[in-house]
């Protein structure tokens, strides 16, 4: 008997079957896409009519708001039963049923949304900016948020796929645990908002500095926030990997 | 072709610690249309799961190798990788497919079967009366249990694990899928396994009888070894020599040893209840598990 699988070539990751399984699972993510990409125009266009009124962008923020939480809690498309037989059995490895999932879900959809923020909302806000502080601290967040600030969005997006894999057809379980985790960064957020705060007004106070000056004030909060902004980011992203990781290993070993 | 070997093999639920729902099993499948029987809770969908390795056991070990005219090959037992996986399909008894309609999974999940065949789809829902682009989810049980049977079969893998595929379907619809599944299935190559409790509609197409009693597989046997070591008769008088009897409206159906020169029909049915039978089922269990004799 030979023992020897490597013979039949067909275990290996293969880009080929990997697309078959993207193709498979399509009807059921076009939705999503769909519903996503749907919510960025909408931001787009109601950005560019925010200098008819302020009330447009005001609508665009809520739009693109449910359009964020819409990806958050897009794998729950993958919920259709609580034991996919004909998704485990599908012929293709655990690696590349998961690289297509994570492919859309953390990659595709969330950079879907940025492109709005993207295009417009920067320049946007600029107009609204006085001084050529406000200006740098404007770019100075902007360019943390598109470097690592996407790893945010990825950690809700991230867990949902996870509890989705492994409790499958349990949505109020997944709708949940993503909560949950939104929930985390916003205490981890706030807390630290919280702290800095109180650590200038401490420092001002001990220093005896003039609380008056709002613009350095603001400088130094914002440049607190875009550091406390980089150690979050890099927390979501060890999340995330953790995440998808154990959506893997759940694809590989999901039992009935 | 697929050969399956369970070594051992036991399986017990997590929520269920005290209960084995699949205890020491060993058993070798063969080709062709094989019954699997058992009553309710025996864990036979447990053994078709274990088979599908939508179950992995946790002690023994599943045996899987590819039979090619030059070499056999033997296949990861874990992982469910595409090696094994393409030449293996199981349709559940509540199936939830995630394609809308066949025609997508026609597109869409055959692709990624090798043997599928697009002319015995379109046959095998041309006999049923199915339309490939109506929605599934629109559709009533037993034409969602139609279309999909029409489907798994025309997959043509190797190994195909059918769990009920015939309940709530109504008799026509009965006899359409036992023609069908004598028409697709080569029992040469392909392994069919077939979870039912309405045995009688597909009586002639069975191979082989695996019957299931509290987690143990307590017989597995060709039809052929059954009709040579067991008679199945029916007479107005039980003979003294009865394994079993059942009697029903006036007549005895009886079990006795099977005589050399009389080769008798099998009847499935009373077998079945012969096999749940507290005393009969030992001395037929022991009959059809003896060793062939040379």
């Amino acid at each position: 008997m030979n023992t020897n699988t490597s013979l039949l070539a067909t275990d290996k990751f293969s880009i080929h079957r990997a697309m078959m399984v993207a193709r498979y699972y399509w009807p059921s993510l076009y939705t999503v896409f769909l519903m996503v990409a749907g919510g960025m125009l909408m931001t787009i266009i109601l950005l560019m009519l925010s200098h008819i009124s302020f009330v447009f962008s005001m609508v665009a923020g809520a739009v693109s708001c449910v359009t964020g939480f819409i990806m958050y809690l897009s794998p729950l498309c993958l919920c259709r039963s609580r034991k996919p037989s004909i998704e485990t059995l599908l012929p293709a490895t655990a690696g590349e049923k998961s690289a297509v999932l994570v492919v859309f879900f953390l990659i595709l959809l969330p950079l879907l949304t940025m492109i709005p923020s993207i295009f417009c909302s920067k320049e946007m806000i600029r107009t609204l900016m006085q001084s050529n502080m406000e200006l740098q601290l404007l770019d100075d967040v902007y360019q943390h948020k598109y470097m690592l600030g996407s790893f945010n969005s990825m950690g809700p997006t991230a867990m949902c796929l996870y509890a989705v894999t492994a409790w499958p057809g349990r949505k109020s379980k997944a709708v949940l645990m993503t909560l949950g985790v939104l929930l985390l960064l916003f205490v981890v957020g706030g807390t630290l908002g919280g702290w800095f705060a109180f650590k200038l007004g401490y420092e001002d106070a001990i220093n005896g500095r003039n609380m008056a000056n709002v613009e350095e004030l603001t400088m130094e909060f914002g440049n607190m926030l875009a550091e406390s902004m980089f150690y979050v980011s890099i927390g979501m992203m060890v999340l995330t990997a953790v995440l998808v990781w154990l959506t893997y290993k759940k694809m590989l070993n999901r039992q009935f | 072709m697929i050969n399956i070997c369970l070594n051992n093999v036991s399986y017990r639920y997590p929520d269920q610690p005290n209960r084995n729902a699949i205890s020491n099993a060993n058993l070798t499948l063969s080709q062709g249309v094989t019954l699997l029987m058992g009553a309710n809770g025996a864990g036979k969908t447990t053994l078709l799961h274990l088979i599908a390795t939508l179950l992995y056991p946790q002690t023994g070990e599943m045996e899987y190798s590819l039979v090619t005219e030059e070499d056999i090959f033997r296949l990861p037992n874990r992982g469910r990788k595409p090696s094994l996986m393409r030449h293996l399909f199981m349709l559940d008894d509540n199936p939830t497919p995630s394609m809308r309609t066949i025609k997508e999974a026609r597109k869409l999940h055959a692709p990624l079967y090798p043997n599928f065949s697009s002319e015995m789809l379109e046959s095998n829902l041309r006999e049923f009366g199915i339309d490939e682009r109506t929605p599934l989810q629109s559709m009533s049980l037993g034409e969602l249990k139609r279309a999909l049977f029409s489907y798994a079969l025309s997959l043509q893998t190797d190994v195909l694990l059918l769990d009920e595929p015939v309940n709530g379907l109504d008799m026509g619809a009965r006899d359409t899928a036992r023609g069908m599944l004598a028409r697709c299935v080569d029992p040469e190559n392909q392994t069919v396994i077939m979870s039912t409790h309405t045995v009688s509609d597909f009586k002639p197409l069975f191979d082989n009888i695996i019957h299931i009693s509290h987690g143990s597989v307590a017989v597995a046997a060709s039809t052929t070894e059954i009709v040579e070591r067991l008679a199945f008769r029916c007479s107005p008088i039980p003979p003294a020599d009865a394994l079993y009897v059942a009697q029903e409206t006036g007549i005895f159906h009886s079990i006795t040893a099977a005589d050399t020169y009389d080769e008798t029909d099998i009847d499935i049915h009373l077998l079945y209840q012969a096999l749940n039978d507290k005393n009969a089922s030992k001395v037929i269990t022991e009959i059809l598990n003896r060793p062939p004799s040379i």
